[in-house]
């Protein structure tokens, strides 16, 4: 099988090659491309198909959540997770809203980084600890889990597939053609499915399957 | 007095020139009651004089008034003139007025006692009341003065048409002399005072234009420093975050024991640096003055709980119990990261000083706020310490600097978040019995807890009235459906020209537009377009485009852009933030 294909997008080279190092040490199957910025990404994602995108959050130009909202228009139906400097809760979640599938601080130490890293190739979510507590629906209880991939009690499996797209990011009009069902049933489910969650949107849903440890895939 | 060229700015007006226009001012406000007290004067003499004399002699009054009324008018304005000269008409067309005035003493033999002092009292009020207007500038006043008091004291001196004039006719011209006297000194007085207000004046806007130049070096200095600290943050940040990754790399290798330890040592010596590296930069940023606080309500276990949690490992790796307490349920008005950041440096130092016993992080309600307190039963310190653990760098017993045990800065922060946050910060201590560190953290003011089911569809906005422009009727109906659930009431339009109709109809109270319309049209155009008719209204673009000359479009327009796809939260924030404006 086939290891994740992963669009890098980081003004630093040194960092470029430190990360793929760490990602092929984790699983050598992976392929990592890495670009300096937004413009060659959007280069990239217009004629290749990527997994995954990392995407560095201050870089020359086009940066932040502009950056994170033009590669999502690009590239709707592939996943972004944000690498950043900063850990700042705000900045998180303003990531999560711009529909990014996780967050890991730069300034994380390595075992951290490892960590992070791992749970990303796993297709979960992964965010830092200091923020979940802080974040949008940290109050509300959350529902139990078996084990992570592990489908939520009283969700049916398609309501699962439609959670996964949506934490991906995907936009419903997305995530109806690629279930082939139409919007309005997407919508009916992810009620549903954000009901079971205890949320209110993706965002919040984002954090509680980043405590639940859901599996994206 | 610095002459200076007609027609200089009103920022370098000279005094000559102010002094024209408090004459034009006055010039304009003086011919009514002159003149109706000159018909006094010329009923006066009603039957001694004949009566063509006393209508010439208001004509010429009137006329004399006219002419200064209009000529003072313009006096400010007449530029080709200099300063000086314009002074000198001033003064011509005084003596003409004076003389005017004076004139009418020819009557002054035909009229009986009493009518003689009549007509003397107005004179001199006239002569009086020419001081202020004239602001006691000696040529013009005098030009007046002389021609009208002057033949008063000669009249009453020698006293034409009356048979045996007495000891009060010659007084009364005595003390006319006097009253002149006066006259002159009051005039004086009055120009020295125009020239001082002046003078203070013009230093005030002297002063002003420094303060306000002070005061933007100020502000960029400030916005330089802001950006120097963001730059320093980023740059030198950089390499560590690489040595992270590289060591992360390193690790996961297959690698003999030595290399193993050395991976492991270089890893902890990277983390040193990047802490140290943080400390350095937040000492920088709270000095700068630069950090925001963001208030807001936060639930204290909750947010306790977590630090707990990151005690326990670190309270256990030395052997230490960690313990924890606080009330069920208290809501706190503060700035949370702050806050974070405050007790985790107290948490790390009583980890770091204590060898064993325990950790003990709690809270306890005092009336209107939180006691949360970090004590700890280490070595304590003595009271001669003190204060200078709060100094930066300062460590207790660390004299070889040992870099492991950081850089001393950790109360220096606590220090400058404290007063940041105005929250009052005490600390007990004592050699042999520990350290307690208190901080009083306000209660929030209300409880806000939002049960878990709320939901998106509580409605954000008040019957909002929102202008949905957009070409595809899809999304036209999805955007009015999802407006709807936030409580607005959208009107939809599929291009410039319709959402012209419909904003004559009805002003929105703010447009959502599609930047990509039908044909050439597009959202800015739109936008521009309804601010036509109702300027000032909250306008929000939204874009699938990613090309970035739509973005800067967007910027050049002042229009906020948002990028689909819009999530709803989102949404509703950029319309609060939009309609707030």
């Amino acid at each position: 099988m086939a290891g994740l294909r992963i669009l890098l997008v980081d003004d630093h080279t040194l960092f470029r090659e430190g990360l793929r190092h760490l990602l092929t040490a984790i699983d050598e199957r992976v392929r990592m491309e890495g670009v300096p910025g937004c413009t060659e990404a959007l280069e990239r994602l217009s004629t290749t198909a990527y997994d995954l995108v990392l995407l560095d959050f201050k870089m020359p130009g086009l940066q932040g959540v502009e950056a994170l909202a033009t590669l999502r228009s690009a590239a709707p139906s592939t996943p972004v997770v944000v690498l950043s400097g900063e850990d700042d809760a705000r900045i998180v979640h303003a990531a999560i809203e711009c529909g990014a599938m996780g967050f890991i601080p730069k300034s994380s130490t390595s075992e951290v980084l490892i960590q992070a890293m791992r749970l990303v190739l796993a297709h979960g979510v992964y965010l830092p600890p200091a923020v979940l507590e802080s974040g949008p629906g940290a109050r509300a209880p959350l529902p139990p889990v078996e084990a992570p991939g592990a489908p939520l009690p009283g969700l049916t499996p398609r309501q699962m597939d439609v959670l996964r797209c949506v934490l991906k990011g995907k936009p419903n009009k997305i995530v109806a053609r690629e279930l082939n069902v139409s919007e309005a049933t997407v919508k009916t489910h992810l009620t549903a499915v954000f009901d079971a969650l205890g949320v209110r949107n993706r965002t919040e849903a984002v954090y509680a399957a980043a405590k639940l440890g859901l599996r994206i895939a | 007095m610095t002459p200076e060229r007609p027609g200089s700015s009103s920022a370098s007006i000279t005094l000559e020139e102010e002094l024209l226009r408090l004459l034009a001012r006055q010039g304009r406000r003086v011919p009514l009651p002159v003149f109706l007290a000159s018909c006094v004067i010329a009923a006066l003499a009603l039957d001694k004089v004949p009566t063509w004399v006393l209508a010439g002699w208001l004509v010429l009054v009137a006329v004399v008034l006219a002419i200064r009324w209009t000529v003072l008018g313009r006096l400010p304005q007449l530029e080709r003139f200099s300063v000086r000269e314009r002074l000198k008409i001033a003064a011509l067309l005084s003596a003409v007025n004076g003389v005017t005035h004076g004139l009418s003493l020819a009557f002054f033999p035909f009229i009986p006692p009493f009518e003689r002092a009549l007509q003397s009292m107005l004179l001199i009020s006239a002569c009086a009341g020419s001081v202020a207007t004239t602001a006691g500038y000696m040529p013009i006043f005098l030009a007046y003065l002389v021609p009208t008091l002057g033949s008063l004291i000669v009249l009453w001196a020698w006293n034409p048409g009356i048979a045996d004039p007495g000891w009060i006719e010659y007084s009364t011209s005595g003390l006319m002399v006097l009253l002149g006297a006066v006259f002159v000194a009051l005039a004086r007085d009055s120009f020295r005072l125009f020239r001082e207000s002046f003078e203070i004046r013009l230093q005030q806007s002297g002063l002003n234009r420094q303060l306000a130049a002070a005061l933007e070096d100020a502000e960029a200095a400030n916005r330089a420093k802001t950006r120097f600290l963001a730059a320093a943050s980023h740059d030198l940040r950089q390499p560590t975050h690489t040595l992270s990754i590289f060591g992360a790399a390193l690790s996961m290798r297959t690698l003999d024991e030595s290399s193993r330890e050395i991976v492991r040592h270089m890893n902890t010596a990277v983390q040193a640096l990047a802490s140290q590296l943080d400390a350095l930069l937040d000492i920088s940023k709270l000095d700068a003055g630069v950090v925001r606080v963001n208030r807001a309500p936060v639930a204290l276990r909750g947010f306790l709980e977590r630090l707990y949690e990151e005690l326990k490992p670190a309270a256990q790796q030395k052997g230490l119990a960690a313990t924890f307490e606080c009330p069920q349920d208290g809501m706190v008005e503060i700035d949370p990261m702050l806050l974070e950041r405050i007790l985790r440096n107290l948490l790390d130092n009583a980890v770091k000083y204590t060898e064993s016993g325990e950790v003990r992080l709690e809270a306890r309600r005092q009336n209107g706020s939180f006691m949360v307190s970090v004590a700890d039963t280490g070595r304590g310190i003595p009271e001669a310490e003190q204060a200078r653990v709060f100094e930066e760098f300062y460590q207790l017993e660390n004299p070889e600097r040992d870099r492991t045990r950081g850089l001393g800065l950790g109360l220096a922060i606590v220090k400058r978040l404290a007063h940041l946050l105005g929250l009052q910060l005490e600390m007990v201590s004592a050699p042999g019995e520990g350290t307690r560190f208190t901080i009083a953290v306000p209660a929030a003011l209300h409880r806000l807890q939002p049960p878990p089911s709320a939901s998106l569809s509580r409605p954000a906005f008040n019957s909002l009235h929102v202008l949905v422009v957009d070409d595809e009727a899809e999304i036209r109906l999805a955007m009015k459906t999802l407006l709807e659930g936030l409580g607005c009431r959208a009107t939809l339009a599929e291009g410039t020209e319709q959402a012209l109709a419909a904003a004559r109809a009805a002003r929105p109270d703010l447009m959502l537009v599609d930047l990509r319309l039908r044909d050439v049209d597009n959202g800015i155009a739109t936008v521009r377009a309804v601010r036509e008719i109702h300027p000032h209204v909250p306008a929000l673009l939204i874009s699938g485009d990613i090309a970035t000359e739509r973005l800067r479009e967007a910027e050049e327009a002042g229009i906020a852009l948002l990028h689909k796809p819009v999530p709803a939260e989102t949404l509703r924030r950029a319309i609060a933030e939009a309609v707030a404006q």
